[in-house]
């Protein structure tokens, strides 16, 4: 049996003394590479002006609280907000869906009960499970009125709260996002948005969706560092009076108003406590510089067409399982050549391919979609892939399914 | 020339004061608070000329700005 291309280059690589190169296959879970420009602004904010933001008046202090206001206000202005200071930093998209949904539970009063959908990743479904408030799941549908219609009907009178994300982070299944807002600007219900698969590939606008909260990652489709995470609250939380009715998540230090015991009533600071991850925050705003620069359309555009490529290649392959095929395009496509991902994602490796196997936290949406007991295998393609790295991996795919080797 | 400084507490108002000011065209710089200028510690203000403070705290105030209305 002769060896894939993939793997006589990775020889000749070797053979060469060349560094051997990955082809990277799991930007849902974090984008690799990063733009240069990324690595530049988290090695000069660490190298020239390593300061704590907002803690004293120093040179180096304020140089890095301009260069954390510069990401809030790139970060505010993405998705159409004026405020930079509605933009609260965390450390990933998981500790931001935990602080809104646990700060806006204080602006519920007795309407406790929380609604999110059948497709969300464990980062929507655990804090929500873990608050203990009670719950119900809606079916997202194949139509956006299939959707809201079931959204309806798993309203109850004491819902106080609708958490969901745009996109999948497994398939093309969205929640519509703007009918959902709307609903909930009828019926004061807070509405918090996980944009996690969404933001830099989809346009979003906080005040067009409706959303009392946009929460998501730095180090995704933002191509900033990991260690860095956002919420960005409406226009209404730039006014004390609301911004003071949420409830405080994370209590600690941050240089406002050391005096007084309790955390200040306005945001960002109501919700940072702690030192931010500056340089991560650096690196995040040129990610977003990044994204501005080459537009979320064309981004969007790119990663779908060539999840549509490895869709096409792995049809005509036969003897692979595509799941989700059918759902509108997106940057990832979920699959198997095997009863087991795990076996194939570990063959693949050993070609050079990084795809990540099992339930990708989110073990709803694998068995709405029909995957098998062992999960599936997930390829999730950034701007830096190419239609190259495609017919790569799918001839990767052939030479294991040929060689039996899962 | 008089200055007179606007108490506004956190680095990130400071800096959005600032910016809220040169948008309408107010010279505006940050400046650490004093312990006489603070009473509840730690905190940060923007210093414009005497005669432009009362037109900038309108503007923070509308734009939802935290500040106090003791201008030093």
């Amino acid at each position: 049996m002769q060896p894939s291309k993939r793997m006589k280059e990775k020889r000749l690589a070797s053979f060469r003394g060349e560094r051997e190169s990955l082809i990277y296959l799991d930007n849902a879970a974090t984008t690799f590479p990063k733009p240069p420009s990324v690595y530049e602004a988290v090695l000069r904010c660490m190298k020239e002006y390593g300061g704590n933001p907002g803690r004293s008046g120093h040179r180096l202090s304020m140089k890095a609280a301009e260069a954390v206001y510069d990401c809030r206000a790139e970060l505010a202005s993405l998705f159409g907000s004026r405020h930079p200071t509605n933009v609260v930093f965390t450390t990933n998209a998981t500790a931001s869906l935990n602080t809104a949904i646990q700060s806006l539970l204080g602006t519920l009063g007795e309407r406790r009960h929380i609604l999110l959908s059948d497709i969300e990743h464990n980062s929507v479904l655990r804090p929500i499970v873990s608050s203990g408030c009670p719950y119900s799941v809606y079916r997202v549908g194949t139509t956006e009125e299939e959707t809201l219609r079931n959204v309806k009907k798993a309203l109850r009178a004491d819902t106080g709260m609708i958490v969901c994300n745009h996109l999948s982070n497994v398939c093309g299944l969205t929640n519509p996002a703007e009918a959902i807002g709307r609903l909930c600007r009828e019926r004061d219900i807070r509405f918090v948005l996980d944009v996690s698969q969404s933001a830099g590939s989809h346009r979003l606008h906080i005040g067009k969706i409706g959303a009392d909260c946009l929460c998501g990652p730095g180090h995704k489709g933002l191509y900033g560092p990991q260690g860095c995470g956002f919420l960005l609250f409406a226009d209404a939380y730039a006014y004390e009076e609301t911004a003071s009715r949420l409830s405080t998540v994370f209590a600690g230090g941050n240089g406002v108003a050391s005096k007084e015991t309790s955390m200040p009533a306005f945001l960002p600071e109501r919700l940072e406590a702690g030192t931010l991850p500056t340089p991560a925050i650096a690196g995040l705003c040129e990610g977003i510089r990044f994204v501005k620069g080459i537009g979320e359309d064309e981004i969007g555009r790119r990663t779908s067409a060539l999840r549509e490529r490895l869709k096409g290649n792995l049809s005509a392959l036969g003897g692979i399982r595509v799941y989700g095929g059918d759902t509108p395009p997106c940057g990832s496509l979920l699959f198997d050549a095997s009863s087991d991902p795990e076996q194939t994602a570990a063959a693949l490796d050993h070609e050079g391919f990084a795809l990540r196997s099992g339930f990708h936290c989110a073990p709803s949406v694998l068995e709405r979609l029909g995957c098998g007991e062992f999960g599936a295998l997930r390829a999730s393609f950034s701007y830096f892939n190419t239609a190259r790295e495609i017919d790569l991996l799918t001839e990767a795919i052939e030479t294991i399914i040929k060689k039996g080797t899962v | 020339m008089k200055e007179s400084t606007i108490a506004i507490s956190s680095v990130n108002y400071a800096i959005r004061a600032r910016e809220i000011a040169s948008q309408a065209g107010i010279a505006a710089r940050i400046v650490r608070l004093s312990r006489e200028q603070t009473q509840k510690g730690c905190g940060y203000g923007v210093t414009v000329s005497f005669d432009k403070a009362r037109a900038l705290a309108s503007l923070l105030r509308k734009e939802g700005v935290p500040f106090s209305e003791r201008i030093l």
